[in-house]
């Protein structure tokens, strides 16, 4: 594509400016690597969300007001089920529990494949109460005494992302804990068969029932492609210092063509060089930094998520209370790295070729004087 | 020349590495795990803890 | 044989403005293959302009410019770029070195738009240097040059793609008597390797050469006969 000699000639006149090639190469790599852990964590999380919704109920009540969550009636699960086109409603019992020892907030959900007395723990509860002493066993003080259970097993490291606070135990054990009383229930799952019944029903239950949230399948998909969709409050900061930073970049970027450069690409000229092979070296030089930059970016992304599992942005994503040893599956979505690439590598390539042509085609004799 | 080769080479370990760690990670095993918990708990809510203690004391009633 | 021949060249700076300037007037010239010429004459007398019009650095507003049967007057980038690149050697008042580049990398500078092979360009480099006798200093940066050695560095590069003809322009205004006169000697060698040479000065050390054929003197733009 372009001749050997040249491109040669190209790198040794951009190794002769390393300083300021390096700065441009560090604010790309900086950008890069800052924007490509986000969308990596991000797909990583949904990914993980795609399989996890795959049994998600087709339409989930709860008794909301305010803001504030109470319990819902066994009348209103059957006014629920007496509903055309409801199969079957289930009762949840979940709710949270305060280890009042280390100031965090337990979810505790009723799993009927347990036997009464024990429980199964995510990694970050158990992480929690060894702290304080509980190997085997945990105790729940409530208002009608103390509680304890077995710790059967504790969940693994992948299903973190669902289970990092989680207890499960027998839903008997779990409304001891949570005072639930036996009629009554945290949620109720729908199981609607017809897909295109869920909308009218979803409506129908809240006509039913007033009080109540019923929520769809759909709705909660979205919710959480919303939630990580990189799009929240806390992105926008970080995309606003990385277009800061871009601007800084090609700033950079035009005044690498000005003064001493200039004089350069005049002198050049006069030894016999062509505008296209001027614009050809400058092609060369910021080619090879920006790939240079993005290939750092986008590795140093990938081992930063999938090696070190994202110190700092994972508890931008998945809060700081509970630690999180969350593993994030490598998934790399192509097609956003590509945008990435086109919209980083193409500006930055043109704010330095533009202002090199304009420089190349005026008159050279003064500039040599 | 020698530069770019250098370059290119660095670049080709790294992803070397990178290829080596996608593909030998057991994203098979992790699904199935998943799967299974999502079984049982079917109506799935991230494990985000919440910022302040004072706030799940707040949305929950006892 | 006429190797370059100028016929009714003018030269004029912001055409058609109110501070229009005629740098040239109806100039014409012709250098003979092999010749030594001086263009004598104070500062702003155009010298430097005529020099650069023959260099290909930039156009005359009219008239022509023939040079080894080629009009370079109007010549479309691609081609008087190649020109410039392949005929004409140049030698600036401040040298027009790439400073952070060695000696050597100055010099490879115009061999690098060729196809030629590393072996290929070393040996030309070498040869360039030798000439200009400055191959001791070929690693050193230029930046640490004196300035008889940037002269030198810029002399081999002017002869390292072996161009028929050199300019010069005011190639000893930034040299001591002693540099100048190691350039005065050049012209010698210059003449040894059959280059025809133009260059523009005022310096009086030129009036010392035997190797100088021809001088033209001008004077506000035109040539005094």
């Amino acid at each position: 594509m372009f001749p050997k000699n040249l491109s040669e000639y190209a790198i040794v006149l951009l190794l002769k400016d390393k300083a300021d090639h390096l700065f441009s190469f560090l604010i790309f790599t900086f950008i890069v690597t800052l924007l490509s852990a986000v969308l990596f964590v991000s797909d990583a999380i949904q990914s993980d969300l795609k399989v996890a919704t795959l049994f998600q109920p087709d339409i989930v009540v709860e008794n909301t007001l305010a803001g504030r969550a109470y319990t819902l009636s066994e009348e209103d699960k059957e006014a629920i089920e007496s509903l055309r086109g409801v199969t079957a409603v289930e009762g949840a019992v979940d709710g949270y529990y305060y280890f009042a020892q280390g100031r965090v907030w337990f979810h505790v959900i009723g799993d009927s494949s347990l036997r009464l007395g024990a429980m199964r723990v995510g990694s970050g509860v158990y992480t929690a109460i060894k702290a304080w002493h509980y190997e085997d066993q945990f105790n729940f003080f409530t208002p009608k005494g103390k509680i304890t259970l077995n710790i059967e097993q504790i969940e693994s490291k992948a299903t973190n992302l669902l289970c990092n606070d989680v207890i499960y135990m027998h839903p008997a054990n779990a409304r001891a804990v949570l005072d639930l009383g036996m009629e009554h229930y945290s949620k109720l799952y729908v199981t609607v068969p017809n897909p295109n019944e869920v909308g009218e029903l979803t409506l129908k239950i809240v006509e039913t029932l007033p009080y109540v949230k019923a929520t769809s399948k759909e709705e909660i998909l979205a919710n959480y492609q919303h939630l990580f969709y990189y799009k929240g409050g806390v992105f926008m900061i970080l995309y606003l210092v990385c277009m800061v930073s871009f601007l800084i970049l090609l700033k950079n970027q035009i005044s690498l063509v000005y003064g001493e450069k200039k004089k350069e690409i005049a002198i050049l000229r006069s030894i016999g060089y062509g505008i296209k092979d001027i614009i050809a070296i400058k092609f060369i030089q910021n080619s090879t930094v920006a790939l240079s930059a993005f290939l750092s970016g986008v590795g140093i992304a990938y081992l930063y998520v999938f090696f070190f599992q994202a110190p700092l942005l994972r508890s931008i994503f998945l809060g700081s209370e509970l630690e999180h040893s969350v593993e994030f599956t490598p998934i790399m979505d192509m097609n956003m790295l590509f945008l990435l690439f086109i919209f980083s590598v193409i500006p930055f390539l043109a704010c330095v070729i533009l202002p090199s042509w304009k420089i190349a085609i005026a008159d050279m004799s003064e500039a040599v004087r | 020349m020698k530069t770019l080769r250098y370059v290119a080479l660095f670049f080709g370990l790294l992803y070397s590495v990178i290829i080596l760690h996608a593909l030998s990670f057991e994203s098979q095993t992790k699904a199935k795990e998943i799967q299974s918990l999502a079984s049982r708990m079917k109506y799935t809510e991230l494990s985000l803890s919440f910022k302040e203690s004072a706030y799940k004391g707040f949305v929950y009633v006892p | 044989m006429k190797q370059m021949i100028l016929r009714d060249i003018h030269k004029i700076y912001n055409a058609s403005k109110p501070n229009a300037f005629h740098a040239l007037k109806a100039i014409n010239i012709e250098i003979e293959t092999g010749e030594i010429v001086i263009l004598k004459g104070v500062s702003g007398s155009g010298k430097s302009t005529l020099l650069s019009l023959m260099g290909g650095l930039s156009k005359p507003s009219s008239g022509d410019m023939i040079v080894e049967e080629e009009n370079i007057a109007k010549l479309p980038d691609i081609l008087s770029s190649r020109y410039r690149h392949e005929k004409i050697g140049f030698i600036f008042q401040s040298f027009n070195l790439l400073n952070g580049l060695s000696v050597e990398q100055n010099v490879q500078a115009p061999l690098m738009l060729s196809h030629l092979s590393h072996t290929h360009i070393d040996e030309k480099v070498m040869r360039a240097l030798d000439i200009a006798n400055i191959a001791h200093k070929k690693r050193q940066r230029v930046s640490d040059l004196s300035g008889g050695e940037k002269q030198r560095c810029a002399i081999a590069r002017a002869l390292v793609m072996n161009p028929p003809i050199i300019l010069a322009d005011e190639p000893t205004a930034n040299l001591d008597t002693h540099n100048s006169r190691l350039f005065i000697e050049m012209l010698d060698t210059f003449k040894a390797l059959g280059k025809t040479v133009v260059v523009a000065t005022h310096d009086v050390l030129f009036e010392e050469a035997k190797a100088i054929d021809r001088y033209i003197h001008m004077k506000d733009g035109e040539i005094i006969p």
